[in-house]
């Protein structure tokens, strides 16, 4: 029997197999060539203090490379569910070859089950490997990024839990459906929706948020026109290293959230100076302590500065963010989280394959 | 020994389409049974109950004394060649029957490699390549090969021409010769099964309408024709099927047993083909009009 399920799916995985063997190969072929690169680019500017003259040219080339095999780990579980979790059971169902394979001496459940578990391992088998090789290749250029958390779902584990996810949903949907096309197209619309989903609103709930608090003085800020209105204030969410910054909020003392209106409020009387800079609607000026960074400003960086030492006697930046260690738990708990779901759906996939179709 | 097939008060409806209406039908064991219909009648629905592929809205079906398909082993006694025999394009007659090998405990594979040599079947094709008459073979060979008590055939002839239709029958019949398996097998064309039934059961309309075995049906049907007349004079215990009326003739279709002994009637036998166009015009003219049926379905 599981001779015979893999002989029906052999076609099929084979083709996504061969191409996900090439990207591989091509994947750990250019790792170390194209980290080597980053690592000299990124050398060379910092010692030139032009980081945007001389990044421009790899990143024309060579950084395309790099995007490109993060985005065949992405797509690939989209793959898997629609060509082979999909037409699993809705080619047998359109073509009527249903009524030959359920009529032989396997039951029905049993029959599904070892197709699932032949495929499925597969599946799994062939986002793992891929992950793998693009995860090893771009290694070097991620951690020179610092930003892991920016390539979560292109990187280590989570991709198998997406195409075990992705080939059950297929199968399922493919029951439902019955024609393969309908059924590849509803497949794709399902695991999109359901990895935004998740992506969204779960995983930031998996692992438990660090939360700190940030004097303005040391946060990422800056002075910007509304209208209506005067010139108001604005914080970025802080770049920490390797970690996932959740939520970045302008609170008072009390740690109540300030409002933009309060805000406006609070520079047009303590920085009069800047809340009469003749400032063109949208344009934003971002100011450090050291002084204005961005396009040259019209009043005295002092007067930002000042301004700012005012603001953070008051305001203080609270931030939510996921730290860097947590990493690898939430690796863990994101693809346990789908291969689960992938198991629930299997098995409805077995309950249902009995009561249809009659 | 137990029946073949057993069918109480079956019924099969999707949505409010009866495919199968309050059917009763016992098909006495060993019998070569030919299920017989016009196009519709729900000789398919009927089939797909008795191998377990539809479950039946309301009623019961046994197949060999147990309920189709109610497990593995119950699966393993049960052959089934489906409409349009189905079979994977994509596979070869090799591959088809390492499947019948690997989902068939009883896999009898030189059973199997015989039929398909003696077929001339190149093994190392492609079921999407083979003829309309091939592919049948091949799905009947799969059927044959598992060595069940009951095979069932769902109009395996359907598409094939005559010179097919005949070695495919032929087949059927040295298997069943050989291993004593019990058959049902439908077509809408009597002629089709008459040479290899010796059990009939006739659907119209969702409904049995006929069903026997096939030399007491003959030997319990005559046609009876005379100088026109009425035809209260006949004994009681002959059944009208079917009258007819021309000018300065009356024929008349009688089911019963006892003698005809009034002279102004000839008696004749009648072909199975006959006997079976009467219950099927029979089975269509006695159909319920729209608004009794409709009284009908508010009750059941």
């Amino acid at each position: 029997m599981i001779r015979f399920a893999w002989l029906q799916a052999r076609t099929q995985t084979a083709a996504v197999a061969a191409g996900v063997a090439v990207a591989a190969i091509v994947a750990v072929v250019t790792g170390p060539h194209l980290g080597h690169l980053y690592a000299t680019t990124l050398a060379n500017c910092r010692t030139q203090q032009n980081c945007v003259g001389s990044i421009d040219p790899f990143s024309n080339n060579d950084y395309a490379l790099y995007g490109a095999l993060g985005m065949l780990v992405l797509i690939l579980p989209a793959i898997v569910g629609m060509f082979l979790g999909a037409p699993l059971l809705a080619r047998e169902l359109e073509s009527g070859t249903y009524r030959l394979a359920w009529t032989q001496s396997v039951g029905r459940r049993r029959w599904l089950g070892i197709k699932l578990a032949v495929v499925g391992l597969a599946s799994v088998a062939v986002a793992g490997l891929l992950s793998l090789a693009v995860s090893w290749s771009a290694r070097s250029i991620d951690l020179e990024k610092a930003n892991q958390f920016r390539y979560f779902d292109q990187r280590d584990l989570v991709p198998i839990g997406y195409a075990a996810f992705a080939f059950a949903l297929g199968v399922v949907v493919g029951l439902l459906v019955r024609k393969v096309l309908p059924a590849l197209a509803a497949t794709l619309a399902a695991f999109v929706a359901v990895r935004f989903v998740a992506e969204r609103w779960v995983r930031a709930h998996l692992v438990a948020a660090t939360h700190t608090a940030l004097s303005l003085q040391q946060a990422r800020l800056g002075f910007t026109v509304q209208p209506p209105g005067g010139v108001t204030f604005q914080a970025d969410p802080p770049n920490i290293q390797n970690a996932y910054v959740l939520s970045a909020q302008v609170v008072d003392k009390a740690g109540h959230q300030v409002s933009a209106a309060a805000l406006r409020q609070f520079v047009a009387q303590y920085c009069p100076t800047i809340a009469n800079v003749p400032l063109r609607p949208g344009a934003v000026f971002h100011a450090g302590h050291t002084g204005i960074q961005g396009p040259a400003d019209p009043a005295n960086p002092a007067a930002f500065n000042a301004c700012i030492d005012r603001l953070s006697t008051v305001y203080h930046q609270s931030v939510a963010y996921i730290a860097p260690t947590k990493y690898w738990p939430m690796q863990w708990l994101e693809m346990g989280l789908f291969i689960a779901t992938a198991l629930v759906l299997a098995g409805v996939a077995i309950w249902l394959v009995k009561r249809i179709p009659s | 020994m137990t029946s073949l097939l057993e069918a109480e008060g079956l019924s099969k409806r999707y949505g409010r389409h009866r495919a199968l209406s309050d059917c009763d039908v016992s098909v006495p064991a060993g019998r070569v049974a030919g299920l017989v219909g016009p196009n519709g009648a729900g000789k398919t629905t009927l089939l797909q109950l008795a191998v377990g592929l539809l479950e039946p809205s309301a009623g019961t079906i046994r197949v060999l004394g147990r309920r189709p398909a109610e497990d593995a082993a119950e699966l393993a006694r049960v052959g089934f060649v489906a409409q349009e025999t189905p079979t994977y394009p994509n596979l070869t007659v090799a591959q088809h029957l390492m499947m019948g090998e690997a989902l068939n405990p009883s896999w009898d594979a030189s059973l199997a490699e015989a039929r398909v040599g003696r077929l001339g079947l190149d093994v190392r094709q492609k079921a999407r390549s083979l003829s309309g008459g091939q592919r049948a073979q091949l799905a009947l060979t799969l059927a044959v090969a598992k060595r069940p008590e009951l095979l069932i055939l769902d109009e395996p002839v359907a598409s094939l021409d005559p010179l097919a239709r005949r070695e495919f029958l032929q087949g059927l019949m040295e298997t069943v010769a050989e291993h004593h398996t019990g058959v049902v097998v439908s077509s809408h064309l009597i002629s089709d099964l008459e040479r290899v039934c010796d059990y009939l059961v006739v659907l119209v309309d969702s409904r049995v309408v006929l069903a026997g075995d096939v030399a007491e049906l003959l030997a319990g049907h005559h046609l009876l024709t005379g100088p026109r007349r009425d035809i209260s004079g006949l004994p009681a215990n002959q059944t009208v099927i079917e009258e007819s009326h021309t000018d300065r003739q009356t024929t008349v279709l009688v089911r019963g047993r006892g003698p005809i002994l009034d002279p102004a009637w000839t008696a004749r036998p009648l072909s199975l083909e006959d006997l079976v166009l009467a219950y099927m015009r029979r089975g269509r003219a006695g159909t319920p009009g729209p608004s009794n049926r409709k009284g009908l379905e508010v009750v059941a």
